[in-house]
């Protein structure tokens, strides 16, 4: 028997995980949806082997529930929920499919220094 | 940020009479660290950096702008033939130099950390005090690398938008000698006269002394 991953089993998973997003597509209105936002330590090698503490952080997305998917560049914004904090605004580096999902690999849109 | 080191004295001494050997605070390239150090720190473009020479230290996202200053290697050759004469090295210092930026965008980060080498490559070797001063001499800078790097190497998907500059210096610290401690073992002098020669010694006061020789210090 065949299994419709999409529906059988990532929607409901989405129902329990996924919080609301804002998707700020360029040259494109801004649109609501939603996706599981999850973060992990992630250190970065510099100079000398010094290491640089960083996270990596990602999106997923269920690809159903999109007309238009999200590219590259394109910003998001991930609002505060069910009183959760708000994480911030993203731009998305790079978008990963496993054919029903997509991972987007996140960075976080900040201050220029110096 | 930065680590201040606190100058060590080694009392080195084979015997209480001998002389005391007191060795130099810092080692030549740690001397050299130091003046690379100072010197980036008082360029404008780093006013608002934070530092380090400590390698160990885990760098925050709250750290940034970051440079970090660091003793690499030192490298010592024989000088001459290794198995004559007291021992002497040709010593080399590699410096490493890390500016770590954030932006997102990276072609601005770029020419950022192009900005960043511009004002150290400039700031270190048009100040004429940076080889020759009266710490250590740089007897040249026998080669340097540089590099742009964004995030981590083979995945460039952290969160924070950093770019790093990375510059490694060279610097010829030019022939160490390491001259042997000759010591003086001479500790007492006894002084006595017998005279006159060929005559009776015992009807002349004669002069009987020693010299106890003080030699620690």
């Amino acid at each position: 028997m065949a299994i419709n991953f999409s529906t059988q089993v990532y929607a409901h998973t989405y129902d329990t995980f996924a919080r609301p997003v804002t998707f700020m597509p360029k040259n494109q209105p801004p649109f609501s949806g939603r996706g599981i936002w999850t973060t992990q330590k992630f250190d970065i090698e510099t100079e000398t082997a010094a290491i640089f503490s960083d996270a990596q952080t990602i999106l997923d997305i269920l690809e159903s529930e999109f007309s238009t998917m999200p590219n590259q560049g394109d910003q998001l914004f991930i609002p505060s929920y069910i009183g959760m904090p708000e994480v911030g605004t993203f731009e998305i580096l790079d978008l990963d499919t496993n054919g029903f999902e997509t991972t987007l690999a996140l960075r976080r849109v900040m201050v220029a220094k110096p | 940020m930065s680590f201040n080191i606190t100058p060590f004295k080694r009392d080195v001494r084979l015997h209480g009479k001998l002389p005391r050997v007191e060795q130099t605070s810092l080692s030549y390239p740690m001397l050299l660290l130091d003046g690379t150090l100072s010197r980036i720190k008082a360029l404008p473009f780093f006013s608002t950096f934070n530092f380090s020479t400590y390698k160990g230290l885990i760098i925050q996202p709250a750290s940034i702008p970051f440079c970090g200053v660091y003793l690499l290697q030192e490298m010592m050759l024989a000088d001459g033939d290794s198995n004559t004469g007291e021992p002497r090295f040709k010593t080399l210092a590699r410096i490493g130099i890390s500016v770590i930026i954030q932006n997102n965008d990276v072609v601005a980060a770029e020419y950022m950390l192009d900005k960043a080498m511009q004002a150290i490559s400039v700031g270190l070797f048009t100040d004429h005090t940076y080889y020759n001063n009266s710490l250590y001499k740089i007897q040249g800078f026998t080669s340097a690398t540089r590099q742009h790097v964004f995030g981590r190497v083979g995945t460039l998907d952290n969160e924070t938008p950093v770019a790093e500059l990375r510059f490694e210096l060279t610097c010829d610290l030019g022939i160490i000698y390491y001259e042997p401690l000759v010591p003086d073992v001479l500790e007492v002098i006894h002084l006595e006269t017998i005279f006159p020669i060929d005559g009776d010694a015992s009807k002349v006061q004669q002069v009987k002394v020693e010299y106890d020789l003080e030699q620690n210090e």
